[in-house]
């Protein structure tokens, strides 16, 4: 009975609505269509070629327009209550408060948006009034993120939200979404226009990328990234985005998603990016031309290609270091050491996981690595050559003489995933093997760099190499230690080469703070250097006690080193009580050994001085092999030797 | 001394004839290096911090910064840096009628920063210049638009795009800009006028989609040393680079922006904004190493011009220019922040290490080991 009564009131106001459309003069209405259509004109077309010097001048004219319309539409709306005339009003409504936020006059602006919200959304479900009401929603977010209050903005990106999914959950044939100028339209149906058909799924998609900034404002980065994941995938499906910039942001997504550990995602999202591309390449590939054009988009897509890789590559090395970390901190769950901040490795996504590209079959990109934690070797080593792959593939694009800088990047991205991949490695001699590659091709790019330009990153690369000949030199150490034969003479040459070119890069990169003019190292160390010139000096001294001579005079000059080295850093905290809290550990070991170190020294001057007479001839430094066999032949020195090592 | 940051300096310019005769209220206040932004109607003021403030509104009072003082703040040391062989650039960021010109450029008796920089550079190479020690001073111009470069120097080649290089002896160049030799002032303010005419014209139509066209004017300076006895040569060569920044301009913030992300937590309506803050996000680390993702670079070829002076011994200095007055407030407020976001641009290449936990481990015990000997010693 119900159903029949309201079905019976819902016939009655279309027929007084018709009725009333009908009965009124027909002039009235073509007027208003006329009135719209130049609306329409003014501030699509006209106002894009406003002068500078006035440059609202077709949207003030557009406004005059409005103004007038509306009021028309009041009083239709007044007499007759006709939900088409309110629709139109609402048109109106709309339309002066975009005006009036364009022409910078928010208050203004927010009120008309507010009334058009108002007075519609009672009817807020009705295809007339829908993409009113959605287009007046996303306006009023915005114009609160402009006011600065993201909180507001996101309550009415919301609702236009809720607003869509309520409406296509009801949504049928005939309740298509009717766009703004079916409104004013008094002459029979045209052919749809092609830009007002899926108007409202345009105008959701919008909806979802506003709320992907307003929860960035939130800091809400993980929902945040979730509209944006919405965003692009809503793209895809409207078959409305350019191939090049959805795989790149695809990939850029994936690099947000795995500092999250959520690796699935992230692994996912590469392979859309890549999926994406080859489909491109392969329309590409059957297009014909040589001309600048097709030239660029060939070079457009042979860059963010190499830039999509270079994402796929850092994807293996994070899974690669946070596999290291879980496992190390496991070992360390019972140490003193265990850091405070977490270490966790659990997904951080919380309830938004759920970002797959369902309508892309992506498996055979997905299938080439893995988005689980690595616990053995073998699992690390089919990441590292996947990764690797991924490298090579982005140098060939970024090559050293036209990307000097990405290149360099390129190659500290190889040094890293040979330095993981040696941490799952158990072989000590395979250890250094993957260590020394890392020195081979950090070397390789150093020589070719030019310091003048590239300064940094020829820090950068000193650094790294001091490191890891210091990592090789360890792993030589151990071995020896765990051994009770005596080190051969190779051996100690090994030892002491390692630990010369370990210093000598630790050196340049001190080297390099040196001020241009003076020559002299600066008084107060820049911010970013200063751990790290602090650290390098720390290393230098460390290295210098590792050097093996049985000669006691260079013992001594090493010694020496040693000391200066910690000394340097005891003296620099001194004096800049700031930098302590860079370097308090080893501050501390510094301190103990310039207390101590002396009292060592002068009890090998002592020696060296009592055994003067024994040693008269021996001033070369035993860093080569034969002096070192030769020192060997005598006997007792070798066991001096030994012992000084350990 | 060498920075890994920018220097960031703001001016405020004096009120114009038309703001005289309005009355118009300033809102800029400076003390020492904050620049403060106050708002006719509401009372919280903003507060901003720059390495130079200067406060050009009166020139009777005491803080006046003129255009000597200007340059010998900023100029003089971009020009040292140059003769020792480094490169410099100078950025200008400002919207038309805040005074960036006039900063920049200056008129006769009112010299700006380039003029005074260009005669300081004819005049130590007058004193300098000797048989062993020559000096070359080569121009070039190019503008930046929409990505694509253009030699403004060479008209004929104007549609063309220059492809941006970083080679690894040579530096960064763009490959075919075109270098002409100059010998005065007079010669580079002729070659500035004629480039500035084959500016890209859509990009000074203030309602067009992407209005945005960085200008970059170099000057490079070339040393030969000579060693008259044997002939052998050394060179030094150094760039100094005047960028003119874009995107300060009232339409830019009001109409449809191109690919420009707005400051602040302004949403950005057009999709094609959507790469820019999905770079954000992933830029913003979670308290890790920056090193660990690779973000892809949007906006090339100016943030490639902007790392590459960065760090080392280049100087990068930026110049934001405002009005005072209060009609300007949304303008003067967007370039303060576009000039507060400037500071924070720093040059990523920092030196990471390893934890070196092991290390220190084996060296405590190391110091154990001493003091047991020594106590039996």
């Amino acid at each position: 009975m119900y159903e029949v009564a309201r079905i019976y009131i819902v016939v009655l106001q279309v027929t007084l609505c018709a009725m009333a459309t009908h009965s009124m003069n027909k002039e009235v209405l073509v007027d208003l269509q006329e009135k719209y259509d130049k609306v329409r004109k003014l501030l699509d077309e006209d106002s894009k070629r406003d002068p500078p010097s006035e440059p609202y001048k077709s949207k003030y004219a557009a406004s005059v327009i409005l103004t007038d319309m509306k009021s028309i539409l009041v009083k239709l709306v007044e007499d007759s209550d006709c939900l088409k005339f309110k629709a139109m009003l609402g048109v109106v409504s709309l339309n002066l408060g975009l005006v009036s936020v364009d022409t910078e006059e928010l208050s203004t602006g927010e009120e008309q948006l507010m009334n058009c919200v108002d007075s519609l959304c009672d009817d807020a479900l009705k295809p007339e009034i829908i993409l009113i009401l959605m287009t007046a929603l996303n306006q009023l977010g915005i114009l609160w993120s402009e006011r600065g209050d993201p909180q507001k903005s996101k309550e009415y990106l919301d609702r236009a939200e809720k607003l869509y999914e309520e409406f296509t959950a009801h949504l049928s044939s005939s309740t298509a979404a009717v766009p703004f100028h079916d409104l004013f339209r008094t002459s029979s149906p045209e052919m749809p226009q092609p830009d007002t058909e899926n108007m409202l799924e345009r105008l959701y998609t919008l909806t979802m990328y506003y709320l992907a900034q307003v929860h960035g404002s939130l800091n809400d980065h993980v929902k945040s990234a979730a509209y944006c994941h919405t965003t692009l995938k809503r793209q895809l499906e409207s078959k409305d985005f350019d191939p090049v910039d959805w795989a790149l942001n695809s990939a850029t997504l994936s690099q947000f998603f795995m500092e999250k550990n959520g690796f699935s995602q992230a692994r996912h999202h590469l392979a859309a990016a890549s999926y994406i591309l080859d489909q491109y390449e392969s329309d590409l590939n059957l297009q014909e031309g040589n001309d600048e054009t097709f030239e660029a988009k060939r070079e457009r897509l042979r860059h963010r290609s190499a830039d999509v890789a270079r994402c796929w590559a850092k994807y293996g090395l994070m899974l690669l270091s946070n596999s290291r970390e879980r496992l190390m901190s496991e070992e360390n769950e019972n140490e003193e050491e265990a850091s405070g901040t977490s270490n966790s490795n659990t997904e951080e996504l919380g309830d938004v996981k759920h970002l797959w590209f369902t309508s892309l079959e992506l498996s055979c990109y997905e299938d080439q690595i893995t988005d689980k934690h690595i616990l053995v070797y073998e699992d690390a080593r089919k990441v590292f050559v996947d990764a690797q792959k991924w490298l090579a593939k982005a140098k060939q694009y970024y090559t050293l003489d036209e990307h000097a800088s990405d290149c360099v990047q390129i190659v500290q991205d190889l040094s890293q995933l040979y330095k993981y991949l040696a941490f799952f490695e158990e072989d000590e001699k395979r250890q250094s093997r993957m260590h020394k590659r890392r020195v081979d091709h950090l070397e390789s790019v150093l020589k070719e760099l030019n310091p003048q330009y590239y300064l940094l990153v020829c820090r950068q690369l000193w650094y790294e190499l001091g490191e890891t000949y210091s990592d090789i030199l360890d792993i030589k150490l151990q071995r020896l230690q765990m051994t009770d034969e005596r080190p051969t003479p190779h051996a100690l040459w090994k030892v002491n080469h390692l630990a010369q070119q370990s210093i000598s890069n630790f050196s340049k990169f001190i080297e390099s703070l040196r001020d241009a003019s003076t020559k002299k190292m600066p008084a107060r160390l820049n911010e970013d250097v200063l751990r790290p010139a602090l650290i390098a000096y720390f290393r230098v001294g460390r290295l210098y006690s590792k050097i093996v001579t049985p000669d006691k005079v260079v013992q001594l000059q090493y010694l020496g080193k040693s000391l200066d080295a910690y000394q340097f850093l005891v003296d620099y905290c001194r004096n800049d009580e700031g930098a302590k809290k860079y370097v308090s550990v080893e501050l501390a070991v510094c301190e103990d050994m310039v207390k101590l170190l002396p009292l060592k020294l002068e009890k090998l001057k002592h020696e060296v001085q009592q055994e003067g007479q024994e040693w008269k001839h021996v001033t070369a430094m035993p860093t080569d092999m034969n002096a070192t066999t030769a020192l060997q032949k005598r006997s007792g020195i070798f066991s001096v030797v030994h012992a000084e090592m350990f | 001394m060498a920075t890994d940051k920018i220097k960031v300096a703001v001016r405020v310019r004096p009120f114009n004839r038309r703001e005289l005769e309005l009355g118009t209220q300033c809102v800029v206040q400076m003390e020492a290096q904050q620049t403060i932004l106050h708002h006719l109607e509401r009372k919280q003021s903003k507060t901003f911090a720059f390495d130079h403030c200067f406060f050009s509104l009166e020139p009777t009072t005491e803080k006046f910064a003129s255009q000597e003082i200007v340059f010998d703040c900023l100029g003089r040391d971009i020009l040292d840096n140059a003769f020792q062989g480094y490169n410099a650039c100078i950025f200008a960021y400002g919207q038309t009628g805040s005074g960036k010109s006039y900063t920049m450029m200056g008129g006769q008796d009112n010299k700006g920063i380039i003029p005074r920089l260009c005669d300081s550079l004819f005049d130590l190479i007058a004193k300098q210049q000797s048989l062993e020690l020559t000096y070359k001073v080569e121009v070039s111009y190019m503008e930046i638009y929409n990505e694509k470069v253009h030699d403004l120097l060479d008209p004929k080649t104007n549609k063309q795009s220059l492809k941006v290089r970083e080679h690894n002896v040579l530096g960064p160049y763009v490959d075919g800009l075109s270098q002409l030799a100059v010998t005065s002032f007079q010669d580079i303010d002729n070659l500035m006028a004629e480039g500035n005419k084959s500016r890209t014209v859509a990009a000074t139509n203030m309602n067009s989609e992407s209005s945005r066209s960085h200008a970059v004017f170099s000057v490079v300076l070339t040393q030969t040393l000579t060693d008259t006895k044997s002939g052998v040569s050394g060179e030094k060569v150094s760039r100094m680079s005047l960028v003119d920044l874009a995107g300060s301009e009232r339409a830019v913030k009001t109409g449809a922006v191109g690919d420009r992300l707005k400051e602040g937590s302004n949403i950005n309506k057009s999709l094609t904004t959507l790469g820019l803050v999905i770079s954000k996000l992933a830029d913003q680390s979670s308290g890790g190493k920056n090193k660990d993702k690779f973000v892809p670079y949007r906006d090339s070829v100016l943030t490639w011009l902007l790392k590459d002076n960065l760090g080392g011994n280049s100087k990068t200095v930026m110049v934001a220019t405002i009005s005072p007055a209060a009609d300007n407030y949304e303008e003067t407020l967007s370039t303060l922040r576009y000039a507060d976001r400037a500071k924070r641009i720093v040059n990523h290449a920092v030196v990471n290490e390893d934890p070196n936990a092991r290390i220190i481990r084996e060296l405590r015990q190391e110091v154990e080991a001493l003091k047991e000997m020594l106590k039996n010693a």
